[in-house]
Formats: C-alpha cells, structure tokens, sequence
C-alpha cells in the first residue's frame, strides 16, 4: 500500500519537476544567421546585400562585415567558441577572425582563420571571453558576390 | 513513435492519482531530504477517516490536493536551491540570497582575475621561448608592414618582441576608439602568420593606457 502510494505520490512529483524545471535558462547553443551581418565601415552600407540565407558584397572589392555572437552566459565557462559557415566561389576567398572585448571595452583577444576558405566551409573559432564579454566575428567578403556568410553558430 | 508532450506530461499525472485513490489508506506519509533522511510531512487531517464510501472518496481527494500542494512548496524550494547553486562560483561570496549576478562588483572582479591568470600564463608561455632568428625578424617585419598599413590606420608600436611561436607588441591606446576599430583588421592582415592574439590592458607611468598583444602562430583550442 505504502509502495503504490508512494509509486503515485512519484509520478506526481515527476511531472511538477518536469513542469516546474522546464522553464531554467541554460547555457544553449546559439544559430545566429548571416543576414545579422552588417558593414563594417560606414562608408560602406550599400555594398552590402541580404539574402535569405546570409550576406554578401556586391562591390568590385572586398568588403569587411561584422557578424554578432549572440550568447546565453549563464555558465561560469571561460571562453567563446563559434562556427562560421559560409561559402567562397572558386577563385575567391573568405578570412574571417573572432574577437571578443570585455564590457568596459577592453579587448580581449582574438582567433583568425589559419588560411582563407574557399568553397563551402564550417569553421571553428576560440577566443577569451567570460561572463560579461561579447564577441563578434569579422569577415572579408570577396567581390562581385563572389562569396556569402552563412551563420554564426556559438557552441557552449 | 514520439508522444506529444502533453501526453508524456498527463498520462503519469493521471495513473498516479488512480493508483493513489485505489491505494490510499490512512497511513503516515513519508518522503526523503536531500541527504536521503525520512522526513515526515503534513499529513491532512481528513486521512484519519476510514476509507470507504463518497465522503471517504472526497477526503481521499483532497488530502492528495494537500500533498501536491505541500510537494509544489517543496519543489519550489529545490528549484530556489538549484538557482541558487547555478550561479558561477565568484558568486558565491554574494550573501544575498539571489543576487543578480550582473550586478555584482565581486563576480566581475573574478572574471577580471580569471582573463589576467589566462594572459600570465600565455605571457609565461612567451618568455619561456627561445628566439628564432629567422622566424622573428620576418614575423616583426610583417607586424610592422601590417600596423603601417592605411586600412589599419598607421598604429605605433611601443615595442615589438618575437621570439620562436609567438610575438609580443606594445601598442600605446590614446583612448579614441580609433585602435580597437583597427584591431580586428590587424588580426586579418597577420591571420597567416600569427592566426591567435590574447590581449591585456596596461596603465603606464605617465597614467596613459597601453594595450599588450601576444600573437601566436599556435591556434588555441
């Protein structure tokens, strides 16, 4: 008796936690589109274009856009960590660093892609960053939409 | 064949309470701490009336209210508990019980020192090299080619030091945003040779700032 009591008295308690844990933050992986790309400089907004699926550089030359790290820092975790999915056409190729400043503006560091990516790429980048840090990834668009970013992705 | 959620989430509920009305008798109930001691909880006075018939079945029904509700209390305190132990470790010197972590002059103190123990260490890491001629003159003048770049914005370096993996550069930060917009291009320019940089922030003697990069042809994982 004591057991089917105890047994019921469990699955109760099993489905409040469920229910009642289910809503705690968690630091979560994080896809943060290419189309969060922007400008790097300022002279430079129309060169840029969207697609639906990233951005690109319309102009003749190459272009840097800055790409937002969006991050759930819940964690006490030491660093940020990303992937850069994007795609160069043959011929071109697409450089991209991950760098990360403290919130009173001071930099951190950074991590670059070794060599350039041409064709389609995923590659992974490591900077310091902690709990009050924020990151971005900076990349070198070729010309003539010659290449595209794709995502950010943040692992954690 | 995956289940929706509110079937995961009622089925159980649902047999509980069935298996709890066809078992309940009026017994004591217990339930474990954390530390895996018994301890009693609030038994509803309507448990002390016989089993058996409609008013028995109501009191059944309500003492299982009051339990839920009494395990509604006890989760909450768990989930306070949880929230509390989910806070990054610096935090924990913050007395107050849930603290906003944000806010907390003592967290980010910590974070400071945890950012100076990693740049101790990769400076460490610098002056343990032994210089590599070669390597260090091509690499020195492939940062200075890089800092008198336009599109860097022609940045003066203190000072310049390479040694075998890595190189250490003094950049002087007059405090007009003009060097942090340069920085990342820099990294850009010196990707091929020097793909990692960790950075610290120095005060010198004259009370200006100054910025310290150890760049690195190792990549950090």
């Amino acid at each position: 008796m004591k057991t089917a009591l105890s047994f019921g008295l469990s699955l109760v308690v099993g489905t409040l936690g469920s229910v009642s844990f289910s809503g705690e933050a968690h630091a979560v992986n994080s896809n943060n589109s290419g189309t969060a790309c922007k400008n790097y400089n300022a002279s430079q907004v129309a060169d840029i274009d969207y697609l639906p699926s990233g951005a690109r550089n319309l102009n003749a030359s190459s272009r840097y856009v800055v790409c937002p790290v969006v991050r759930s820092t819940t964690s006490a975790s030491y660093g940020v960590s990303v992937y850069v999915d994007g795609f160069a056409a043959a011929g071109k190729t697409i450089s991209c660093t991950l760098y990360s400043y403290d919130y009173n503006g001071t930099f951190l560091g950074s991590q670059s892609f070794p060599t350039a990516r041409t064709g389609t790429f995923d590659q992974h980048l490591s900077v310091a960053g902690h709990y009050w840090s924020n990151a971005s990834v900076l990349c070198l668009l070729p010309g003539s939409a010659g290449g595209i970013i794709y995502d950010v992705d943040v692992v954690q | 064949m995956k289940l929706p959620r509110i079937t995961l989430i009622a089925v159980p509920m649902l047999l509980g309470v069935i298996l709890s009305l066809t078992y309940l008798r009026p017994q004591p109930l217990e339930k474990s701490d954390r530390s895996g001691s018994v301890m009693p909880i609030r038994a509803p006075q309507s448990t002390a009336v016989a089993w058996g018939g409609t008013t028995a079945n109501v009191d059944g029904i309500t003492a299982l209210r009051d339990q839920v509700e009494s395990l509604r209390a006890e989760l909450s305190s768990l989930r306070q508990q949880m929230l509390r132990q989910a806070q990054p470790a610096s935090a924990s010197s913050d007395s107050r019980a849930g603290a906003d972590v944000r806010l907390d002059p003592l967290a980010r103190a910590e974070a400071a020192r945890e950012h100076e123990t990693h740049v101790a260490s990769v400076d460490a890491a610098f002056r343990q090299q032994a210089a590599d001629p070669t390597w260090s003159a091509s690499t020195s003048s492939a940062i200075r080619t890089a800092l008198s770049s336009e599109e860097v914005g022609n940045i003066q370096a203190d000072n310049i030091d390479c040694r075998a993996d890595s190189c250490r550069v003094e950049l002087r930060d007059d405090g007009s945003g003009s060097l942090g917009k340069s920085l990342p291009i820099l990294a850009q320019q010196l990707a091929g040779a020097l793909p990692s940089i960790t950075a610290s922030s120095i005060s010198q003697a004259n009370g200006d700032s100054a910025l310290v990069l150890y760049l690195s042809r190792q990549v950090e994982q």
